[in-house]
């Protein structure tokens, strides 16, 4: 106990007291469509960090190689891809003079920022279970908080990224200053398919078998092996329909000095911010009941 | 008149039970139970409502009070009464099915000791996150982290991963963490039920604290001896229905009452018996129900055991042997200790009696095993665990009300010195009950 218990805590209790004297918090069966609550969200903003950090600090824990796990994955995949898809099955051709290699990891590196954000999130509710059922916190916090750890894998493998445009020389002009904002599409993006699985898997376990499935089928309705422009032109428009469809190519095109595709990336952005909505919408409807069916 | 701060009116929960219901049914079951229910309200049907309503149950209804700033409220009842779901619904946990319940201030729930804890952090780093968790901020911890570590008792292994810890220090930690809190409104279920016992008194003075600090707390435990001396008012669930609401030592004699009533037989729990002896009635205390409880300045047991010996004359005693809670033997009563011979017992109806003074045992649950026996060569009869024994504890009156539980050891020793203590023991005894009433 501290030194003088009585004081500091009589001070508390009267500190608290009168913020809360005017404040009185309604519990009562919910009907209809809730708004979703910010300034809840805000004021946890502390736990977001937290369990953000856990998640960060507990990846690569008793492993020997650490976070540069996060480059091998990637880099691993470049390489074979690069043999089978670049070389052997002729992608390579199709770049439009960008070498394979870095054509490929620029767009892996979104890629693999998507997929294990969805994951995460999909599986962020039933794998905190034990908190869902004994604390009260907006529910919402952890599907966001399951993206920091692929956002920190992202970001050490896009340090390679750079080391391999040194190597081929490649400089990016002033659309790198999109970066950010494309980076941000990813995660509305991702944070939309999560949060909509999410809320589902905690009713459906199902969903926990679909999302692999998915983002296999996923990944090749993708423009992340090969470009757009091998899809026949009447029928790219369907590929700029996934929310990673243009986001990716403009990624691609923002790191490799080429001009973005604004046709393609807005549809994509709105697909995604689509996604965020309704799962946001589905999320907040059955947040109530998560206690009691995880 | 102190301000209310929670008011709860009418609330109610239901959950749906078995297979068609919301929970645990996959997802083509929903679509075709939804499917059905579209095209029964497109075709004007209506739907099968009492096959809905057999599957309902009702956790928890009818539930009103209101509680002052202050105000430490006891919660208890049997397990599955609603006790938990009242105190899920007072944190927004779970939403209530009907009624409302209004909170004002700041509220901590502690539904579960070390809820979020990660195996692989640290101890300074499950601090901090646990503490976040329980909703308190960084700069709080920052400043109490000292203190929480004193109290955890193990600042040797701070900066080790959890996932190495015993599960007695993983607990010490997490209530650590827990007893920081500080809000004005605690919501506490069945937590001092972790822990050795020592640290278990621990907790129960830091709570004691808590409780005469003025905050309001709401407090669920099994432990009558904890919520008598923490608790101002009782509330007795029962069903998911209010039993009772008041007076905190009423609440408990009554709740304890019921609980004797509806119990069984002592006879109940016969195992091995020989074919030629039959047990009619056990009474122990005076009652034949296998439950009893034992008063603080009562800690005796009078068992009297009636059967029919259908065979030939057999030598029988009473034998009974005391269990702890985790069916640990403590203590044994035998007519052998004694030096005494047992009884002839001729054919016909037959009375068994003994007398056993127990030392002041320490509060809690035992349970009593009884045994007929002809010593070292026949058993004709045995009744594990037959009686349950509630102790009330021996309470002394220094100061706080203080219980005396098994963290100071099963048995309260006398002095060996011949006048005094029986004396002591008489008023200590009468002081705390003048307490507890």
């Amino acid at each position: 106990m501290s030194a003088s218990p009585t004081t500091s805590q009589q001070k508390q209790l009267q500190d608290a007291a009168d913020t809360a004297s005017h404040h009185w918090v309604e519990i009562k069966p919910h009907k209809g469509l809730q708004m979703i609550d910010v300034s809840k969200l805000w004021q946890f903003r502390e736990l977001l960090g937290i369990l953000t950090m856990r998640d960060v600090k507990v990846r690569y824990k008793q492993t020997l190689l650490g976070a540069s796990w996060a480059v091998i994955q990637p880099f691993t995949m470049m390489v074979v891809m690069s043999i089978f898809f670049g070389r052997f099955a002729g992608l390579d051709s199709k770049t439009g003079g960008i070498p394979y290699p870095i054509f490929l990891y620029a767009g892996m590196l979104p890629w693999i920022f998507f997929t294990s954000s969805v994951t995460n999130s999909t599986n962020s509710l039933v794998a905190n279970a034990g908190m869902l059922r004994k604390i009260y916190f907006p529910r919402l916090i952890l599907p966001l908080a399951s993206v920091g750890t692929p956002l920190v894998d992202y970001a050490v493998a896009f340090g390679v990224l750079i080391g391999l445009m040194a190597w081929y020389n490649i400089w990016p002009g002033l659309g790198a200053l999109m970066l950010p904002v494309l980076i941000g599409m990813t995660i509305v993006a991702a944070l939309g398919v999560g949060i909509l699985l999410s809320a589902m898997t905690v009713r459906f376990r199902d969903f926990r078998y679909v999302v692999p499935f998915m983002i296999q089928v996923w990944f090749f309705v993708t423009p992340v092996l090969y470009p757009v422009t091998i899809v026949p032109e009447k029928y790219q428009w369907i590929l700029s329909l996934n929310p990673m469809g243009g986001t990716i190519s403009a990624f691609r095109a923002c790191v490799l000095n080429e001009s973005i595709d604004f046709y393609a990336l807005i549809p994509s952005f709105l697909t995604g911010l689509t996604c965020m909505i309704v799962g946001l919408i589905y999320f907040n409807q059955s947040e109530k009941s998560f206690a009691d069916l995880v | 008149m102190r301000d209310t701060v929670i008011q709860v009116q009418n609330l109610g929960k239901r959950y749906r039970l078995g297979g068609q219901a919301q929970l645990d049914c996959t997802l083509p079951e929903t679509i075709a139970k939804k499917a059905g229910q579209l095209r029964d309200k497109l075709l004007g049907r209506k739907t099968d409502a009492s096959l809905e309503h057999a599957n309902d149950f009702w956790a928890l209804r009818n539930i009103n009070f209101d509680l002052a700033q202050g105000e430490v409220l006891g919660i208890i009842g049997h397990n599955g009464s609603g006790k938990s779901t009242l105190l899920k619904m007072l944190s927004q946990i779970t939403n209530p099915t009907e009624g409302i319940a209004r909170i004002r201030g700041r509220v901590a729930s502690l539904l579960e000791v070390g809820t979020g804890f990660h195996p692989e952090l640290s101890g300074r780093e499950n601090i901090f996150l646990n503490g976040t968790i329980l909703g308190m901020t960084r700069k709080e911890i920052k400043t109490k982290i000292n203190d929480i570590i004193e109290f955890s008792g193990i600042e040797k292994f701070l900066d080790t991963p959890v996932k190495r810890y015993s599960s007695g220090m993983t607990v010490r930690l997490a209530f650590a963490v827990a007893a920081h809190l500080e809000p004005e409104i605690m919501v506490i279920d069945e937590v001092l039920a972790v822990g050795d016992a020592e640290f278990q008194d621990k907790c129960l003075g830091k709570m004691n604290k808590v409780a005469n600090s003025g905050r309001t707390i709401l407090f669920i435990s099994h432990n009558m001896n904890a919520v008598r001396q923490l608790c101002t008012r009782g509330i007795w669930l029962n069903q998911g229905q209010m039993q009772f609401d008041g007076e905190v030592s009423e609440c408990i004699d009554l709740y304890l009452d019921a609980k004797r009533k509806r119990t069984g037989k002592v006879t109940d729990h016969v195992e091995k018996i020989h074919h030629e002896v039959d047990l009619q009635k056990v009474i122990v205390n005076g009652d034949d129900i296998d439950n009893v409880v034992l008063p603080a300045d009562k800690q005796t047991l009078h068992i009297t055991l009636d059967g029919i010996n259908n065979g030939e004359t057999k030598r029988m005693a009473l034998e009974a042997r005391l269990f702890d809670a985790k069916h640990i033997p403590l203590a044994s009563y035998s007519t052998r200790h004694l030096g005494l011979t047992p009884d002839a017992i001729e054919n016909g109806k037959f009375t068994l009696q003994a007398d056993i003074a127990l030392p002041k045992i320490a509060s809690g649950q035992y349970y009593l095993s009884l045994m007929v026996n002809d010593p070292g060569k026949t058993s004709w009869a045995h009744l594990p665990m037959a009686v349950g024994v509630h102790a009330e504890g021996h309470t002394s009156g220094c100061g706080l009300a203080y219980p005396y539980s098994s963290g100071n050891g099963f048995v309260l020793l006398k002095s060996a010195t011949p006048e005094a203590p029986e004396a002591t023991e008489k008023i200590i005894t009468d002081t705390s009950l003048q307490q507890a009433a």
